[in-house]
Protein backbone atom coordinates (compact mmCIF):
# COMPACT_ATOMS: atom_id res chain seq x y z
CA UNK A 1 0.00 0.00 0.00
CA UNK A 2 1.09 3.56 -0.93
CA UNK A 3 -0.04 6.49 1.74
CA UNK A 4 -0.18 9.93 0.24
CA UNK A 5 -0.97 13.01 1.88
CA UNK A 6 -1.83 15.76 0.06
CA UNK A 7 -1.41 19.30 1.38
CA UNK A 8 -2.91 18.66 5.07
CA UNK A 9 -3.73 21.32 7.29
CA UNK A 10 -5.25 20.71 11.11
CA UNK A 11 -6.96 23.28 13.40
CA UNK A 12 -7.23 23.26 16.65
CA UNK A 13 -10.16 25.23 17.83
CA UNK A 14 -11.33 26.55 14.65
CA UNK A 15 -12.76 29.97 14.58
CA UNK A 16 -11.97 30.63 18.20
CA UNK A 17 -9.24 33.58 19.45
CA UNK A 18 -7.03 30.41 20.11
CA UNK A 19 -7.22 28.49 17.12
CA UNK A 20 -3.67 26.88 16.13
CA UNK A 21 -2.34 25.62 13.35
CA UNK A 22 -1.51 21.79 14.44
CA UNK A 23 -0.55 21.08 10.68
CA UNK A 24 0.26 23.59 7.98
CA UNK A 25 0.86 21.91 4.53
CA UNK A 26 1.97 18.77 5.01
CA UNK A 27 2.50 16.36 2.28
CA UNK A 28 4.25 12.68 2.05
CA UNK A 29 4.02 9.70 1.00
CA UNK A 30 4.90 6.48 2.44
CA UNK A 31 5.69 3.04 0.20
CA UNK A 32 5.26 -0.33 0.72
CA UNK A 33 8.83 -1.59 3.10
CA UNK A 34 9.88 1.51 4.07
CA UNK A 35 11.06 1.67 7.62
CA UNK A 36 10.52 5.47 8.38
CA UNK A 37 11.15 7.66 11.67
CA UNK A 38 9.17 10.54 11.78
CA UNK A 39 11.18 12.66 14.50
CA UNK A 40 10.24 16.93 16.13
CA UNK A 41 10.07 18.77 19.53
CA UNK A 42 7.56 18.06 21.35
CA UNK A 43 4.05 19.75 20.31
CA UNK A 44 5.11 19.85 16.73
CA UNK A 45 2.17 17.98 15.12
CA UNK A 46 3.68 14.66 15.36
CA UNK A 47 0.69 12.78 16.84
CA UNK A 48 -1.99 14.48 15.08
CA UNK A 49 -0.61 13.69 11.52
CA UNK A 50 -0.45 10.27 12.45
CA UNK A 51 -3.75 9.98 13.58
CA UNK A 52 -4.53 11.23 10.33
CA UNK A 53 -3.26 8.68 8.52
CA UNK A 54 -6.19 6.21 9.74
CA UNK A 55 -8.92 8.42 9.77
CA UNK A 56 -9.08 9.37 13.36
CA UNK A 57 -8.77 12.85 12.85
CA UNK A 58 -10.35 14.34 10.04
CA UNK A 59 -8.19 16.93 7.90
CA UNK A 60 -9.53 20.61 8.07
CA UNK A 61 -8.21 21.15 4.58
CA UNK A 62 -6.16 18.58 2.56
CA UNK A 63 -6.30 14.52 1.72
CA UNK A 64 -5.03 11.17 2.97
CA UNK A 65 -5.11 8.87 -0.19
CA UNK A 66 -4.17 5.22 0.08
CA UNK A 67 -3.32 3.58 -3.04
CA UNK A 68 -5.01 6.58 -4.63
CA UNK A 69 -8.28 6.52 -2.73
CA UNK A 70 -9.16 9.27 -0.34
CA UNK A 71 -9.77 7.36 3.14
CA UNK A 72 -12.07 10.06 4.29
CA UNK A 73 -14.48 9.01 2.19
CA UNK A 74 -17.91 7.44 3.25
CA UNK A 75 -17.51 4.43 0.85
CA UNK A 76 -16.83 0.79 2.49
CA UNK A 77 -13.98 0.58 0.20
CA UNK A 78 -12.28 3.65 2.05
CA UNK A 79 -13.34 1.56 5.20
CA UNK A 80 -12.12 -1.17 4.48
CA UNK A 81 -8.56 0.84 3.78
CA UNK A 82 -8.73 2.54 7.05
CA UNK A 83 -8.42 -0.72 8.63
CA UNK A 84 -5.30 -1.66 6.72
CA UNK A 85 -3.41 1.04 8.51
CA UNK A 86 -2.78 0.23 11.90
CA UNK A 87 -2.08 2.38 14.37
CA UNK A 88 -0.29 1.62 17.72
CA UNK A 89 -0.72 4.77 20.57
CA UNK A 90 1.68 5.88 22.72
CA UNK A 91 1.48 4.10 26.12
CA UNK A 92 -0.59 1.51 24.01
CA UNK A 93 -0.51 -1.39 27.28
CA UNK A 94 -3.63 0.85 29.02
CA UNK A 95 -5.80 -0.31 25.94
CA UNK A 96 -5.96 -4.19 26.92
CA UNK A 97 -8.50 -5.16 28.22
CA UNK A 98 -9.56 -8.69 28.38
CA UNK A 99 -9.20 -11.62 30.53
CA UNK A 100 -6.44 -13.21 28.80
CA UNK A 101 -3.61 -12.19 26.51
CA UNK A 102 -4.98 -14.14 23.81
CA UNK A 103 -8.34 -13.01 23.78
CA UNK A 104 -6.71 -9.30 23.80
CA UNK A 105 -5.15 -9.80 21.02
CA UNK A 106 -8.22 -11.33 18.81
CA UNK A 107 -10.17 -7.85 19.50
CA UNK A 108 -9.02 -6.34 16.61
CA UNK A 109 -9.71 -9.38 13.87
CA UNK A 110 -12.80 -10.10 15.58
CA UNK A 111 -14.43 -6.59 14.90
CA UNK A 112 -13.08 -7.20 11.72
CA UNK A 113 -15.58 -10.02 11.35
CA UNK A 114 -13.12 -12.65 10.47
CA UNK A 115 -14.16 -16.44 11.85
CA UNK A 116 -12.81 -17.61 15.18
CA UNK A 117 -10.07 -20.04 13.49
CA UNK A 118 -8.62 -17.12 11.70
CA UNK A 119 -9.04 -14.83 14.65
CA UNK A 120 -6.74 -17.77 16.46
CA UNK A 121 -4.38 -18.61 13.87
CA UNK A 122 -3.71 -14.33 13.14
CA UNK A 123 -3.41 -14.05 17.35
CA UNK A 124 -0.70 -16.51 17.40
CA UNK A 125 1.18 -15.31 14.69
CA UNK A 126 1.38 -11.88 15.42
CA UNK A 127 2.35 -12.84 19.23
CA UNK A 128 5.29 -15.17 17.58
CA UNK A 129 6.01 -11.88 15.89
CA UNK A 130 6.78 -9.54 18.64
CA UNK A 131 8.78 -12.54 20.43
CA UNK A 132 5.93 -14.25 22.79
CA UNK A 133 4.77 -17.54 22.74
CA UNK A 134 1.44 -17.65 22.41
CA UNK A 135 1.44 -21.22 24.39
CA UNK A 136 3.05 -20.01 27.25
CA UNK A 137 1.43 -16.07 27.50
CA UNK A 138 -1.88 -16.91 26.08
CA UNK A 139 -4.07 -17.91 28.99
CA UNK A 140 -2.45 -14.98 31.38
CA UNK A 141 -4.35 -11.92 32.46
CA UNK A 142 -2.18 -9.28 30.23
CA UNK A 143 -2.48 -7.21 33.53
CA UNK A 144 -0.10 -10.04 35.15
CA UNK A 145 2.99 -9.22 32.18
CA UNK A 146 5.39 -6.71 32.50
CA UNK A 147 5.66 -3.41 31.03
CA UNK A 148 7.25 -4.27 28.11
CA UNK A 149 5.75 -7.60 27.53
CA UNK A 150 1.87 -5.22 27.79
CA UNK A 151 3.36 -3.68 25.33
CA UNK A 152 4.57 -6.16 22.94
CA UNK A 153 1.17 -7.50 23.44
CA UNK A 154 -0.88 -4.47 22.29
CA UNK A 155 1.73 -4.19 19.30
CA UNK A 156 0.44 -7.57 18.82
CA UNK A 157 -3.56 -6.79 18.94
CA UNK A 158 -2.84 -4.51 16.23
CA UNK A 159 -0.54 -6.75 13.96
CA UNK A 160 -3.57 -9.33 14.00
CA UNK A 161 -5.73 -6.97 12.30
CA UNK A 162 -2.95 -7.50 8.68
CA UNK A 163 -1.84 -3.89 8.17
CA UNK A 164 -0.40 -3.11 5.15
CA UNK A 165 1.15 0.27 7.25
CA UNK A 166 2.36 -0.06 10.64
CA UNK A 167 2.44 3.42 12.81
CA UNK A 168 3.78 3.58 16.32
CA UNK A 169 3.92 6.49 18.30
CA UNK A 170 7.15 6.07 20.57
CA UNK A 171 6.97 2.61 21.11
CA UNK A 172 9.85 2.45 23.40
CA UNK A 173 9.03 5.55 25.40
CA UNK A 174 8.99 4.55 29.44
CA UNK A 175 10.29 1.14 28.82
CA UNK A 176 13.98 0.16 30.29
CA UNK A 177 16.72 -0.61 28.32
CA UNK A 178 16.28 -4.40 27.86
CA UNK A 179 12.68 -3.73 26.96
CA UNK A 180 13.36 -1.22 24.65
CA UNK A 181 15.46 -3.24 22.61
CA UNK A 182 13.05 -6.04 22.64
CA UNK A 183 11.01 -3.48 20.89
CA UNK A 184 13.51 -2.14 18.38
CA UNK A 185 14.56 -5.83 17.11
CA UNK A 186 10.64 -6.94 17.18
CA UNK A 187 10.28 -4.02 15.10
CA UNK A 188 12.87 -4.50 12.46
CA UNK A 189 11.39 -8.14 12.77
CA UNK A 190 7.72 -6.83 11.77
CA UNK A 191 9.45 -5.31 8.51
CA UNK A 192 11.19 -8.14 7.61
CA UNK A 193 8.57 -10.82 8.11
CA UNK A 194 5.95 -8.67 6.65
CA UNK A 195 7.01 -6.71 4.21
CA UNK A 196 4.92 -3.72 4.93
CA UNK A 197 5.55 0.11 5.52
CA UNK A 198 5.83 1.23 8.88
CA UNK A 199 6.25 4.64 10.42
CA UNK A 200 7.86 5.38 13.67
CA UNK A 201 7.56 8.49 16.25
CA UNK A 202 10.63 8.47 18.25
CA UNK A 203 12.06 11.15 20.46
CA UNK A 204 16.04 8.62 20.57
CA UNK A 205 18.15 9.80 17.49
CA UNK A 206 19.85 6.55 18.47
CA UNK A 207 17.42 4.07 17.41
CA UNK A 208 16.05 6.35 14.40
CA UNK A 209 19.98 6.44 13.20
CA UNK A 210 20.13 2.55 14.08
CA UNK A 211 16.65 1.57 12.21
CA UNK A 212 15.70 4.32 9.55
CA UNK A 213 15.71 3.94 6.09
CA UNK A 214 14.15 7.81 5.83
CA UNK A 215 13.55 10.50 8.54
CA UNK A 216 10.96 12.86 8.63
CA UNK A 217 11.20 16.28 10.59
CA UNK A 218 8.56 18.18 11.76
CA UNK A 219 8.77 21.42 13.20
CA UNK A 220 5.67 23.67 14.37
CA UNK A 221 3.29 21.59 12.18
CA UNK A 222 5.09 21.78 9.10
CA UNK A 223 7.24 18.52 7.52
CA UNK A 224 10.55 20.97 7.40
CA UNK A 225 13.25 17.69 6.24
CA UNK A 226 12.63 14.56 4.71
CA UNK A 227 15.53 12.16 3.06
CA UNK A 228 17.82 9.11 4.30
CA UNK A 229 19.05 9.78 7.83
CA UNK A 230 23.02 10.57 6.94
CA UNK A 231 21.02 13.24 4.98
CA UNK A 232 18.74 14.49 7.46
CA UNK A 233 21.16 14.58 10.34
CA UNK A 234 23.90 16.34 8.40
CA UNK A 235 21.78 18.89 8.58
CA UNK A 236 23.16 20.01 12.09
CA UNK A 237 22.32 23.65 12.59
CA UNK A 238 19.05 23.21 11.56
CA UNK A 239 18.02 20.44 13.83
CA UNK A 240 19.36 22.26 16.25
CA UNK A 241 17.46 25.33 15.98
CA UNK A 242 14.30 22.77 15.89
CA UNK A 243 15.22 21.79 19.39
CA UNK A 244 16.48 18.71 18.03
CA UNK A 245 20.12 16.74 18.14
CA UNK A 246 21.95 14.60 16.19
CA UNK A 247 22.73 11.12 17.65
CA UNK A 248 25.11 11.04 20.68
CA UNK A 249 27.33 9.24 18.16
CA UNK A 250 27.72 11.62 15.64
CA UNK A 251 27.85 14.30 18.26
CA UNK A 252 31.23 12.82 19.79
CA UNK A 253 32.63 12.55 16.64
CA UNK A 254 32.28 16.11 16.26
CA UNK A 255 33.59 16.41 19.58
CA UNK A 256 36.81 14.76 18.57
CA UNK A 257 36.88 16.40 14.98
CA UNK A 258 36.62 19.49 16.55
CA UNK A 259 39.61 18.86 18.86
CA UNK A 260 41.62 18.27 15.87
CA UNK A 261 40.94 14.30 16.10
CA UNK A 262 41.49 13.24 12.05
CA UNK A 263 38.57 11.40 12.48
CA UNK A 264 35.54 12.01 10.25
CA UNK A 265 32.76 13.08 11.83
CA UNK A 266 30.22 11.65 9.24
CA UNK A 267 28.84 8.73 11.17
CA UNK A 268 25.57 8.09 12.68
CA UNK A 269 25.65 5.23 14.67
CA UNK A 270 27.54 3.65 17.63
CA UNK A 271 28.76 0.69 15.47
CA UNK A 272 30.28 3.21 12.55
CA UNK A 273 31.93 5.29 15.11
CA UNK A 274 33.95 2.74 16.22
CA UNK A 275 34.68 1.34 12.88
CA UNK A 276 35.74 4.77 12.29
CA UNK A 277 38.34 5.20 15.66
CA UNK A 278 39.24 1.74 15.03
CA UNK A 279 40.06 3.03 11.10
CA UNK A 280 41.96 6.01 12.41
CA UNK A 281 43.83 4.80 15.94
CA UNK A 282 43.71 0.88 15.54
CA UNK A 283 46.60 0.51 12.94
CA UNK A 284 48.78 2.50 15.76
CA UNK B 1 -15.07 13.74 19.64
CA UNK B 2 -18.48 14.01 21.54
CA UNK B 3 -16.98 13.35 24.97
CA UNK B 4 -15.20 16.96 25.13
CA UNK B 5 -18.42 18.27 24.24
CA UNK B 6 -19.12 17.74 28.12
CA UNK B 7 -18.71 20.80 30.28
CA UNK B 8 -18.46 19.78 34.28
CA UNK B 9 -17.53 21.95 36.66
CA UNK B 10 -19.13 25.37 35.02
CA UNK B 11 -16.74 28.00 36.61
CA UNK B 12 -17.14 31.19 34.44
CA UNK B 13 -13.34 33.14 34.90
CA UNK B 14 -13.38 36.76 35.53
CA UNK B 15 -12.37 39.68 37.75
CA UNK B 16 -15.52 40.62 39.45
CA UNK B 17 -16.48 41.96 43.15
CA UNK B 18 -18.79 38.56 43.29
CA UNK B 19 -15.38 36.54 42.22
CA UNK B 20 -12.97 38.00 44.84
CA UNK B 21 -15.76 37.69 47.76
CA UNK B 22 -14.37 34.79 50.07
CA UNK B 23 -16.10 31.75 48.98
CA UNK B 24 -17.41 31.32 52.45
CA UNK B 25 -19.19 34.63 52.37
CA UNK B 26 -20.75 33.06 49.00
CA UNK B 27 -21.79 29.97 50.38
CA UNK B 28 -23.44 31.58 53.20
CA UNK B 29 -25.05 33.91 51.01
CA UNK B 30 -26.57 31.75 48.80
CA UNK B 31 -27.82 29.26 51.77
CA UNK B 32 -29.63 32.77 53.12
CA UNK B 33 -31.00 34.25 50.09
CA UNK B 34 -32.66 30.24 49.32
CA UNK B 35 -33.96 30.24 52.86
CA UNK B 36 -35.52 33.94 51.98
CA UNK B 37 -37.05 33.14 49.29
CA UNK B 38 -39.19 30.25 51.49
CA UNK B 39 -40.38 32.88 54.05
CA UNK B 40 -40.96 35.44 50.96
CA UNK B 41 -44.80 34.75 50.33
CA UNK B 42 -45.98 37.70 47.95
CA UNK B 43 -44.83 39.70 44.42
CA UNK B 44 -43.38 42.63 45.72
CA UNK B 45 -41.31 40.53 48.32
CA UNK B 46 -40.09 38.45 45.25
CA UNK B 47 -39.56 41.60 43.69
CA UNK B 48 -36.91 42.74 46.26
CA UNK B 49 -35.42 39.44 46.44
CA UNK B 50 -34.97 39.43 42.47
CA UNK B 51 -33.43 42.65 42.47
CA UNK B 52 -30.63 41.59 44.98
CA UNK B 53 -30.58 38.57 42.62
CA UNK B 54 -29.87 41.06 39.36
CA UNK B 55 -27.47 43.56 40.78
CA UNK B 56 -25.64 40.56 41.99
CA UNK B 57 -25.62 38.95 38.27
CA UNK B 58 -24.46 42.31 36.63
CA UNK B 59 -21.43 42.86 39.45
CA UNK B 60 -20.72 39.47 38.92
CA UNK B 61 -20.20 40.05 35.22
CA UNK B 62 -21.25 36.61 34.09
CA UNK B 63 -23.24 36.23 30.96
CA UNK B 64 -27.46 35.93 31.66
CA UNK B 65 -27.12 33.42 28.94
CA UNK B 66 -24.79 31.13 31.35
CA UNK B 67 -26.95 31.67 33.99
CA UNK B 68 -29.87 30.50 32.17
CA UNK B 69 -28.78 27.81 31.15
CA UNK B 70 -28.82 26.48 34.46
CA UNK B 71 -32.90 26.33 33.91
CA UNK B 72 -33.01 23.88 31.07
CA UNK B 73 -32.55 19.93 33.02
CA UNK B 74 -35.52 21.87 35.17
CA UNK B 75 -37.42 23.07 32.81
CA UNK B 76 -40.04 20.44 32.92
CA UNK B 77 -40.18 20.17 36.53
CA UNK B 78 -41.38 23.64 36.77
CA UNK B 79 -43.67 23.46 33.91
CA UNK B 80 -45.39 20.27 35.33
CA UNK B 81 -45.63 22.56 38.82
CA UNK B 82 -47.33 25.74 37.42
CA UNK B 83 -49.93 23.45 35.63
CA UNK B 84 -50.95 21.60 38.60
CA UNK B 85 -51.12 24.48 40.84
CA UNK B 86 -53.03 26.37 38.25
CA UNK B 87 -55.73 23.27 37.35
CA UNK B 88 -55.89 22.35 41.03
CA UNK B 89 -56.22 25.12 43.28
CA UNK B 90 -59.89 25.94 44.63
CA UNK B 91 -60.88 29.89 44.80
CA UNK B 92 -62.48 32.06 42.37
CA UNK B 93 -63.12 31.72 39.19
CA UNK B 94 -61.44 33.78 36.24
CA UNK B 95 -61.67 32.17 33.21
CA UNK B 96 -62.98 28.67 32.37
CA UNK B 97 -63.68 26.23 29.66
CA UNK B 98 -64.64 22.62 29.04
CA UNK B 99 -63.51 20.87 32.43
CA UNK B 100 -60.89 22.79 33.02
CA UNK B 101 -61.62 25.97 35.50
CA UNK B 102 -58.52 27.97 36.32
CA UNK B 103 -58.97 30.55 39.13
CA UNK B 104 -57.21 33.45 40.70
CA UNK B 105 -55.87 31.82 43.76
CA UNK B 106 -54.16 29.06 41.50
CA UNK B 107 -52.94 31.98 38.82
CA UNK B 108 -51.41 33.50 41.98
CA UNK B 109 -50.10 30.68 43.12
CA UNK B 110 -48.27 29.08 40.17
CA UNK B 111 -46.68 32.20 39.08
CA UNK B 112 -45.02 32.55 42.50
CA UNK B 113 -43.73 28.84 42.73
CA UNK B 114 -42.46 29.12 39.49
CA UNK B 115 -40.75 32.43 40.65
CA UNK B 116 -39.57 30.84 43.54
CA UNK B 117 -37.78 27.83 41.67
CA UNK B 118 -36.38 30.67 38.89
CA UNK B 119 -34.45 32.20 41.96
CA UNK B 120 -33.42 29.28 43.61
CA UNK B 121 -31.55 27.79 40.31
CA UNK B 122 -29.97 31.25 39.33
CA UNK B 123 -28.73 31.72 42.74
CA UNK B 124 -27.46 28.31 43.16
CA UNK B 125 -26.00 28.77 39.03
CA UNK B 126 -23.73 32.18 40.72
CA UNK B 127 -22.58 30.39 43.87
CA UNK B 128 -20.56 27.69 41.02
CA UNK B 129 -20.67 29.81 38.28
CA UNK B 130 -18.24 32.56 40.31
CA UNK B 131 -16.51 30.56 42.50
CA UNK B 132 -13.58 28.08 41.37
CA UNK B 133 -14.45 24.39 42.51
CA UNK B 134 -11.34 24.23 44.57
CA UNK B 135 -12.08 27.73 46.47
CA UNK B 136 -15.43 26.13 46.73
CA UNK B 137 -14.23 23.10 48.44
CA UNK B 138 -12.47 24.88 50.59
CA UNK B 139 -14.70 26.94 51.77
CA UNK B 140 -16.88 24.02 52.66
CA UNK B 141 -14.25 23.03 54.47
CA UNK B 142 -13.54 25.94 56.44
CA UNK B 143 -17.36 25.95 57.40
CA UNK B 144 -17.63 22.20 58.94
CA UNK B 145 -14.45 22.13 60.62
CA UNK B 146 -16.31 22.99 64.17
CA UNK B 147 -18.47 20.08 62.89
CA UNK B 148 -15.07 17.93 63.74
CA UNK B 149 -15.56 18.23 67.34
CA UNK B 150 -18.64 15.51 66.92
CA UNK B 151 -16.15 13.27 64.94
CA UNK B 152 -16.97 14.15 61.50
CA UNK B 153 -14.60 14.10 59.27
CA UNK B 154 -14.72 17.65 57.47
CA UNK B 155 -11.46 17.75 55.77
CA UNK B 156 -11.40 14.61 54.70
CA UNK B 157 -14.65 14.62 53.02
CA UNK B 158 -14.25 18.24 51.25
CA UNK B 159 -9.95 16.66 50.15
CA UNK B 160 -12.40 13.63 48.81
CA UNK B 161 -14.38 16.27 47.13
CA UNK B 162 -11.34 18.43 45.89
CA UNK B 163 -9.08 15.69 44.76
CA UNK B 164 -12.57 14.31 42.35
CA UNK B 165 -12.99 17.56 40.97
CA UNK B 166 -9.45 17.43 39.96
CA UNK B 167 -9.02 14.36 38.23
CA UNK B 168 -12.41 14.66 36.17
CA UNK B 169 -10.66 16.41 33.59
CA UNK B 170 -7.38 13.83 33.39
CA UNK B 171 -10.05 10.75 33.18
CA UNK B 172 -11.78 12.41 30.30
CA UNK B 173 -8.44 12.66 28.68
CA UNK B 174 -7.72 9.01 29.37
CA UNK B 175 -11.29 8.19 27.85
CA UNK B 176 -10.40 9.99 24.59
CA UNK B 177 -7.10 8.39 23.85
CA UNK B 178 -8.62 4.82 25.12
CA UNK B 179 -11.60 5.40 22.66
CA UNK B 180 -9.02 6.42 20.12
CA UNK B 181 -7.32 3.23 20.38
CA UNK B 182 -10.02 0.63 20.54
CA UNK B 183 -11.39 2.96 17.69
CA UNK B 184 -8.10 1.62 16.01
CA UNK B 185 -9.10 -1.73 16.75
CA UNK B 186 -12.02 -1.83 15.19
CA UNK B 187 -14.07 -1.08 18.17
CA UNK B 188 -17.41 0.68 17.19
CA UNK B 189 -19.15 3.06 20.03
CA UNK B 190 -21.60 4.37 18.12
CA UNK B 191 -23.95 1.89 15.88
CA UNK B 192 -25.70 -1.12 17.01
CA UNK B 193 -28.63 -2.20 19.32
CA UNK B 194 -28.74 -0.97 22.59
CA UNK B 195 -27.16 -4.29 24.13
CA UNK B 196 -24.81 -4.01 21.25
CA UNK B 197 -23.48 -0.64 22.66
CA UNK B 198 -23.66 -1.44 26.04
CA UNK B 199 -21.56 -4.31 25.29
CA UNK B 200 -18.94 -2.32 23.03
CA UNK B 201 -18.51 -0.15 26.25
CA UNK B 202 -16.20 -2.61 27.95
CA UNK B 203 -13.14 -2.26 26.03
CA UNK B 204 -13.50 1.33 27.54
CA UNK B 205 -14.39 1.37 30.80
CA UNK B 206 -11.90 -1.83 31.87
CA UNK B 207 -8.70 0.27 31.14
CA UNK B 208 -10.28 3.13 32.34
CA UNK B 209 -10.98 1.84 35.66
CA UNK B 210 -7.20 -0.10 35.73
CA UNK B 211 -6.56 3.80 34.75
CA UNK B 212 -8.23 4.85 37.47
CA UNK B 213 -6.66 2.49 40.21
CA UNK B 214 -3.30 3.09 38.98
CA UNK B 215 -3.66 7.08 38.83
CA UNK B 216 -5.05 7.09 42.43
CA UNK B 217 -2.56 4.54 43.80
CA UNK B 218 0.30 6.72 42.20
CA UNK B 219 -1.73 10.05 43.70
CA UNK B 220 -1.57 8.16 47.33
CA UNK B 221 1.97 7.28 47.24
CA UNK B 222 2.91 10.73 46.44
CA UNK B 223 0.80 11.73 49.49
CA UNK B 224 2.51 10.03 51.64
CA UNK B 225 5.96 10.70 50.46
CA UNK B 226 5.24 13.99 51.53
CA UNK B 227 3.79 13.38 54.98
CA UNK B 228 0.47 14.16 54.03
CA UNK B 229 -2.00 14.07 56.94
CA UNK B 230 -5.15 15.93 56.73
CA UNK B 231 -7.15 17.86 59.36
CA UNK B 232 -6.04 18.95 62.55
CA UNK B 233 -3.12 21.43 62.33
CA UNK B 234 -2.73 21.65 58.70
CA UNK B 235 -2.15 25.15 57.32
CA UNK B 236 -2.84 26.28 53.94
CA UNK B 237 -1.22 27.83 51.10
CA UNK B 238 -3.32 30.32 50.74
CA UNK B 239 -5.29 30.71 53.96
CA UNK B 240 -8.89 32.46 52.90
CA UNK B 241 -9.60 35.97 54.36
CA UNK B 242 -12.42 38.22 54.46
CA UNK B 243 -11.93 41.42 53.20
CA UNK B 244 -13.57 44.89 53.34
CA UNK B 245 -15.99 43.52 50.81
CA UNK B 246 -16.65 40.65 52.49
CA UNK B 247 -18.28 43.09 55.68
CA UNK B 248 -20.44 45.40 52.87
CA UNK B 249 -21.61 41.84 51.04
CA UNK B 250 -22.32 40.58 54.73
CA UNK B 251 -23.97 44.20 55.46
CA UNK B 252 -26.21 43.80 52.48
CA UNK B 253 -27.45 40.22 53.39
CA UNK B 254 -28.34 41.48 56.74
CA UNK B 255 -30.01 44.26 55.38
CA UNK B 256 -31.57 42.07 53.13
CA UNK B 257 -32.95 39.58 55.08
CA UNK B 258 -34.64 42.18 57.57
CA UNK B 259 -36.52 43.69 54.75
CA UNK B 260 -37.35 40.00 53.84
CA UNK B 261 -38.46 39.31 57.84
CA UNK B 262 -40.27 43.27 58.24
CA UNK B 263 -42.33 42.47 55.08
CA UNK B 264 -43.43 38.66 55.99
CA UNK B 265 -44.44 40.64 59.51
CA UNK B 266 -45.94 43.26 57.64
CA UNK B 267 -47.90 41.09 55.55
CA UNK B 268 -46.65 42.42 52.23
Amino acid sequence: MRIEVKDLDHIYNAGLAYETYALKHVSLTLDRGELVCLIGHTGSGKTTLVQHLNGLLKPDKGQVLADGVDINEKSPQARALRRKIGLVFQYPEYQLFEETVFKDVCFGPKNMGLSEEECAKKANDSLKLVGMDPDEVGDKSPFALSGGQKRRVAIAGILAMDPEVLILDEPAAGLDPAGKKAILSCIKGIKEERNICILLISHNMEDVAEIADRVLVMDKGSLVLDGPPGEVFARRQALRDMGLAAPPAARFMEMVAAGGGPVSADVLTLDDAAREIIRVYGKR
Amino acid sequence: MAIKDITLGQYYPSESVIHRLDPRTKIIGTLVFMVSIFLVKSFTGFAVSAALLAAVIILSKIPFGYIARGLKPVIFIIIITMTMNLLMTPGEPIASFWIITITREGLERSLLLAIRLVLLIFSSSILTLATKPMSLTDGLDSLLSPLRKIGFPAHEITMMMTIAIRFIPTLMDETDKIMKAQTARGADFETGSIMQRAKSMIPLLIPLFVSAFRIAADLAMAMEARCYRGGEGRTRMNPMRFSNLDTIAWIILALYLAAVIVMRRMGL
